[in-house]
């Protein structure tokens, strides 16, 4: 049904108001549609103390009153606030979209601008490591100092004991030795009929650098030479540790007729019967 | 104009000033951050960078200064043009490293692109220190990555004492095995993509 002429339509144009309900337009109403802001106002009379009205325009109409306006729509009616000043709304609506928009605009290229000149000066001032120093090594890195027996010398092993408490007889070798690496060697031998069986080598770079002290004995395992050899070697290595010197010797004594080994004071002794022998390392 | 009306529009035009402050604050601070994010990025990709030793080094250790790092420790070492061998001998225990440059078209590049390291006639005295050993090698691409660090130290303590393994960690390739023949361990460790 069309509103007749002078009627107030909803601002969408799609219910016109009789003054006590709302009617759906069927045919366009003549002119543009109304507008937010653009309401058409009540007609004369139609304030709150017209008699016929139970709520004021456009203030929404009575439920009942309203069922042609929800059907259209399956929601009830939008409450339709007073209309403003004509052409106050649609600008305030517009500005803050357009302050959205400048403001996202504005973040992204700071951002952006902001990415792009800080990778430019990183790339631009940043040069690549290219001689680093070498990490520091770990505290049981195996290291030159560990060559060496410590603390002892060729004179303590030949010539203090072998040569001067025992007379034995020792001789250089200019030949490395392929094991230990030594750059020379000693080897030292009874001055009577045993040095055929019994016999100490001594590999080293340097009188003070020893690298391995090792005696053999052909006199039979368990023999009492070959177990007083040892314990005297033992004894000799371990010497400049009066505590330890003891606990050397009688491990070498008690462990000289099998195989066995044992650290002490930096030394490593290691006894072997195929040959019947016993070897002096430093321990790592 | 109403007294009303006039205070309205000065607030509103005062209002948008505010606004506008505000947001060139917020803008402010995200291009600083933005850009502090991004130097740091890129920063770090061009100290990282291998492009002087074709891609395929241990970044940023010239072969000569691990060279001498070891030198330093007692250990011997020779030049032989592809590689640098290195070695310590500790009783029957020998400790050998080699040390092979990166190849270039006609010649080598001064970085390490492969390395070597075993310990031959190692025994149950020497685990300790043959954990060392191999670690320091290991971890030289890793050295400034706390985690990676541990992460190979955990294989190797594993490995050194089992049958050996092969690994990847970070575009580096470790195989660690056990030769019967010559009572040896070894690990090789080389660049992989």
């Amino acid at each position: 049904m069309a509103a007749p002429p002078g009627w107030p339509y909803s601002p969408d144009g799609r219910f016109w108001w009789d003054g006590t309900a709302w009617h759906p337009v069927q045919a366009p109403p003549p002119g543009p549609p109304a507008q937010p802001g653009l309401t058409v106002p009540p007609p004369p009379g139609f304030d709150a103390g017209h008699p016929s009205v139970s709520s004021p325009w456009p203030r929404t109409p009575p439920p009942q009153r309203a069922e042609p306006y929800a059907a259209g729509q399956q929601t009830p009616p939008p409450a339709y606030g007073p209309p403003g000043p004509p052409g106050l709304n649609p600008p305030r609506r517009r500005g803050t979209a357009v302050f959205a928009l400048v403001t996202a605009g504005t973040l992204i290229a700071a951002l952006a601008l902001g990415g792009i000149a800080g990778a430019a000066v990183g790339l631009a001032t940043t040069e690549p490591v290219t001689d680093d120093r070498a990490p520091s090594f770990p505290g049981r890195f195996p290291s030159g100092k560990q060559r060496y027996l410590p603390k002892v010398t060729v004179n303590m092993v030949a010539v203090n004991w072998l040569q001067a408490a025992n007379a034995w007889r020792c001789a250089k070798s200019a030949a490395p030795d392929p094991v230990t690496g030594a750059t020379m060697g000693m080897i030292c031998r009874p001055g009577d009929a045993a040095r055929l069986h019994m016999s100490v080598y001594i590999w080293y770079d340097e009188p003070d650098k020893v690298l391995s002290v090792k005696a053999r004995c052909d006199l039979g395992v368990g023999s009492k030479a070959c177990t007083s050899l040892f314990g005297m070697m033992a004894d000799t290595l371990l010497s400049p540790d009066r505590t330890l010197r003891e606990r050397a010797e009688g491990w070498a004594k008690k462990n000289a007729g099998k195989e066995a080994m044992t650290s002490l004071g930096g030394i490593r002794l290691q006894t072997a019967l195929h040959p019947h022998s016993m070897e002096a390392v430093p321990a790592i | 104009m109403p007294y009303s009306v006039f205070v309205t529009v000065e607030l509103t035009q005062s209002g948008r000033g505010s606004r506008r402050v505000v947001v060139g604050v917020i803008g402010l601070v995200l291009f600083l951050l933005a850009g502090v994010g991004a130097y740091a990025v890129a920063s770090g990709y061009r100290e990282q960078d291998t492009k002087y030793c074709g891609h395929d080094c241990i970044p940023g250790l010239k072969i000569g200064t691990v060279v001498e790092a070891l030198q330093g420790q007692g250990h011997a070492c020779a030049d032989k043009r592809q590689f640098w061998s290195c070695q310590l001998r500790i009783g029957k225990v020998r400790f050998e490293a080699d040390l092979f440059r990166v190849p270039d078209v006609a010649d080598f590049y001064e970085y390490i692109g492969k390395v070597e390291a075993r310990i031959v006639n190692p025994d149950s005295t020497t685990a300790a220190a043959g954990l060392d050993y191999m670690s320091w090698f290991a971890t030289l691409p890793h050295r400034d990555d706390p985690s990676t660090v541990k992460k190979l130290g955990g294989w190797l303590a594993e490995q050194i004492t089992g049958d050996g393994d092969v690994t990847f960690v970070l575009d580096w390739e470790y195989a660690l095995e056990r030769k019967a023949n010559t009572r040896s361990v070894e690990l090789t460790m080389k660049r992989r993509y």
